[in-house]
């Protein structure tokens, strides 16, 4: 048996060195910053460009779908939409930070959108959206793993790295740099009206949720995080958009537990606002759950007309 | 408890630990192990379904015993049919109560009778055919004389609960596996080292192969989306390697898990896909399973001694069955009556190879055999439509789709990873096809440094290139 153990921790030994190796290798993930065009990475780079912001929105796709970013300039407000799909509570939290590090001068205002989606498994999704990778203070995939307590999904996040690492190796000789275009400050519009078969797929598409469990842990952090912001002097606003029928994906406990989040909030913090989805109808939204362009300037206005 | 996670991999070294270390002087001790990390094992899952592992494995027990002691042949019958009615109607119940509920709904209500009995909301226990299934086998071969009842409740309720094949087989006859349990173990290098070797095969099998395929066939078959016919096509190949290497990734697992405790678990597939008929594919498929149809229904049913027609007979109540086996959905029925159908010819041309070992049949290998395989495949493919559909109606749109000119046109999706993955697993079987696994006796034909290269690359492509997590597919059953 001592033979068979000291080859099991020779093979572990080897596996781990290139392990390591491979882990170094994956760093260059990130070659393709400034040449992608994914909207995502265009998005954080955009981000840098806007300082001295009275208004800096963080939130999921709801938002960049949903705050016509560009409509506060008649309200004489200065805001950045730094919607990314998929953000959930951790996301909120190193964007948030990168920002905060690298400007000027800190937001008057951020304001957090929240949905039910935010405390669901379906947000902070590292494997798909590795935003870490490409922030100004880019985090290694183990330090992302150790800051949110991600070891399930580690093995999947280095992977993703590796892969695009991999890629970035072919292509290397075609990662130019990009035209930065920032004019929409995050926005992104998008006319099409939901119909009634889109949104059976979508139903489908998220089957997943009714099985889903309110991450109590996630929204303890984000009440957290918002009284630090509190602390450094910066106003927090906690914001719902209208979610068509996104509701109805998730079970009853989830939403109960996501109602008494509310309740928390309310309690606690003065400035928070869940526009009413009753004033919006079905041709505000592109799907089950998120705004159109059209209901993006509906909503807009609402938001307005509370920060006046 | 998945084989595929770290709990199991926690479970798998603290029971090395207390196996091999602690307990390794005492047979009565190890077997007492077995059965407390087995029921362990399973109650992970849902410990309420203890109970009818616990009440199967005492029915089963005393009727053995009752068998054995009855000299008298209507006793004998007697204890035998109350072991088989008690296991059965635990399947029956948990399995099937709503399937024949919802059936007899509808026929009245085409009988023109209005009848609403309901349904209950039945959780389907885990591994609940397996389970019975061996427990009934070794009650038939107590009663047939070919094994002795077991005297010792431990022995036997490990026997049952075995955790590596528990929830998904292989199906062990009482007559191969509870001898094991009698016999003194110590550890033995060689097996560990071949179980580990076929544990990481295994995992590749699942986590590359199978849970890549699966994200596909799942994109394609979970929407009701009107896919073209080749997309449908591709979705069916895919499906096709999900279900293998889920499967037979299982089944390496579970044989590799025994392999390090000393046991010897029985060979589940043959690269079934290098078939060059139908008759050749099932003796390749789940082997534990078809030999059980073949030894206490087919052959009692008269099996090949019979006149034609019984034979076909025989063959379409082994496949229906079979089908039945698999799942309380008209799909499944379905699956296994098209198997039939399509064994049938064989039985015409007396192609069926009665007692030919199956390992011969890469033995003077021709290329019109390339053919033979590929349209074996093809049908065999096209079966698993029914296995994958949700319902007849989706099956039915799927075939449509296939047999169009669409089948001709590119597809929507077009899975590169995958197929990639897929074309890996055919080239590597093939080069080993003599081979029960493709790592087995590695050290005969490899070093040592080449040998844990193999073995890095391939825990580097579990870990690092896995796809989402699927549940093993033969849970459900």
């Amino acid at each position: 048996m001592k033979l068979f153990f000291i080859k099991i921790l020779i093979l572990l030994s080897l596996f781990l060195i290139i392990f390591i190796l491979l882990n170094n290798w994956s760093q260059q993930d990130k070659l393709d910053k400034y040449s992608n065009s994914n909207e995502t990475i265009q998005t954080i780079i955009c981000k840098d460009k806007f300082d001295s912001l009275d208004v800096l929105f963080v939130g999921n796709s709801y938002s960049y779908s949903g705050i016509y970013a560009n409509m506060f300039d008649t309200a004489g407000l200065k805001v950045f939409n730094l919607g990314i799909a998929a953000s959930g509570v951790y996301f909120y939290d190193l964007l948030v930070n990168d920002y905060l590090k690298s400007c000027k001068k800190v937001p008057k205002t951020i304001c957090f959108v929240i949905s039910p989606m935010t405390f669901s498994k379906k947000s902070d999704d590292f494997i798909a959206y590795p935003i870490h990778r490409y922030l100004n203070q880019d985090l290694t995939n183990i330090e992302i793993t150790k800051s949110y307590q991600l070891y399930s999904s580690f093995f999947s996040i280095t992977a993703k790295s590796l892969r695009k690492s991999f890629q970035n190796q072919f292509s290397k000789s075609n990662l130019n740099h990009q035209q930065l275009n920032c004019s929409e400050k995050g926005f992104i519009k998008n006319d099409k009206i939901a119909d009634s078969l889109s949104i059976v797929k979508d139903f489908i598409k998220y089957q997943s949720l009714k099985n889903e469990q309110f991450d109590l842990k996630k929204s303890s952090f984000f009440i957290n995080n918002i009284k630090l912001l509190q602390s450094k002097s910066i106003e927090v606003m906690i914001l719902e958009l209208p979610t068509n029928q996104l509701n109805s994906c998730f079970n009853k406990t989830y939403l109960e537990q996501y109602e008494a989040f509310w309740k928390i909030v309310s309690m606690g913090f003065n400035n928070v606002y869940r526009i009413p989805s009753e004033h919006f109808s079905k041709e505000h939204y592109r799907d089950i759950d998120h705004l159109n362009t059209n209901g993006a300037i509906f909503a807009t206005q609402k938001i307005i007309q509370k920060l006046k | 408890m998945q084989f595929n996670s770290i709990t199991y991999l926690l479970f798998f070294i603290l029971f090395f630990i207390l196996y091999w270390g602690v307990l390794k002087n005492s047979l009565k001790h190890q077997n007492l192990l077995i059965l407390v990390a087995s029921y362990v094992f399973y109650g992970w899952w849902d410990y309420r379904f203890l109970g009818l592992i616990f009440i199967s494995t005492l029915i089963d027990f005393f009727a053995g015993k009752a068998i054995e002691k009855s000299s008298n042949f209507k006793a004998k019958k007697g204890f035998l049919i109350l072991s088989l009615l008690s296991n059965l109607g635990l399947l029956g119940f948990f399995k099937y109560f709503n399937f024949f509920i919802e059936n007899f709904q509808l026929l009245s209500q085409n009988l023109g009778f209005q009848t609403n009995l309901g349904s209950l909301e039945i959780i389907l226990p885990v591994g609940i055919s397996f389970y019975t299934f061996q427990t009934m086998s070794y009650s038939i071969d107590v009663y047939n004389g070919k094994i002795k009842s077991s005297n010792n409740f431990i022995e036997f309720a490990a026997y049952v609960s075995f955790f590596p094949q528990l929830v998904a087989g292989p199906i062990e006859r009482a007559t191969h596996l509870l001898p094991q349990f009698q016999i003194k173990k110590s550890f033995n290098y060689q097996n560990a080292v071949e179980g580990l070797r076929q544990i990481l095969w295994g995992l590749f099998k699942k986590m590359f192969i199978a849970d890549n395929c699966a994200e596909y066939a799942n994109l394609i078959f979970n929407t009701e989306m009107d896919y073209s016919g080749s997309t449908y096509a591709i979705g069916a190949i895919l499906f096709s390697f999900q279900i293998y290497g889920d499967f037979s990734g299982y089944s390496d697992i579970a044989i590799g898990s025994s392999k390090v405790f000393g046991f010897q678990l029985m060979q589940n597939f043959k690269l079934p896909y290098f078939s060059k008929n139908i008759d050749e594919f099932w003796k390749k498929w789940h082997i534990s399973l078809s030999t059980w149809f073949r030894d206490y229904v087919y052959i009692p049913l008269g099996g090949n001694r019979v006149g034609f027609l019984k034979q076909i007979r025989n063959v379409f109540i082994v496949f229906l069955i079979s089908g039945f086996w698999h799942g309380a959905n008209w799909t499944f029925i379905s699956w296994g009556f098209v198997h039939a159908m399509l064994f049938i010819p064989l039985l015409v041309i007396s192609k069926i190879q009665k007692h030919k070992p199956i390992e011969l049949a890469f033995e003077k290998f021709k290329f019109s055999d390339v053919f033979k395989i590929t349209l074996t495949y093809v049908l065999v493919t096209l079966c698993w439509v029914f296995f994958r559909a949700e319902n007849m109606s989706q099956a039915l749109d799927v075939f449509k789709s296939i047999f169009s000119k669409s089948l001709f046109t590119i597809p929507s999706i077009r899975p590169s990873l995958p197929l990639i993955s897929i074309l890996i697993l055919i080239i590597i079987e093939w080069i080993t096809k003599n081979k029960s696994y493709p790592l087995e006796n590695l050290e005969k034909s490899v070093n040592q440094l080449l040998r844990y290269f193999i073995y890095i690359i391939l825990m580097i492509v579990v870990l690092f290139f896995y796809g989402a997590n699927q549940q093993f597919i033969y849970f459900q059953f």
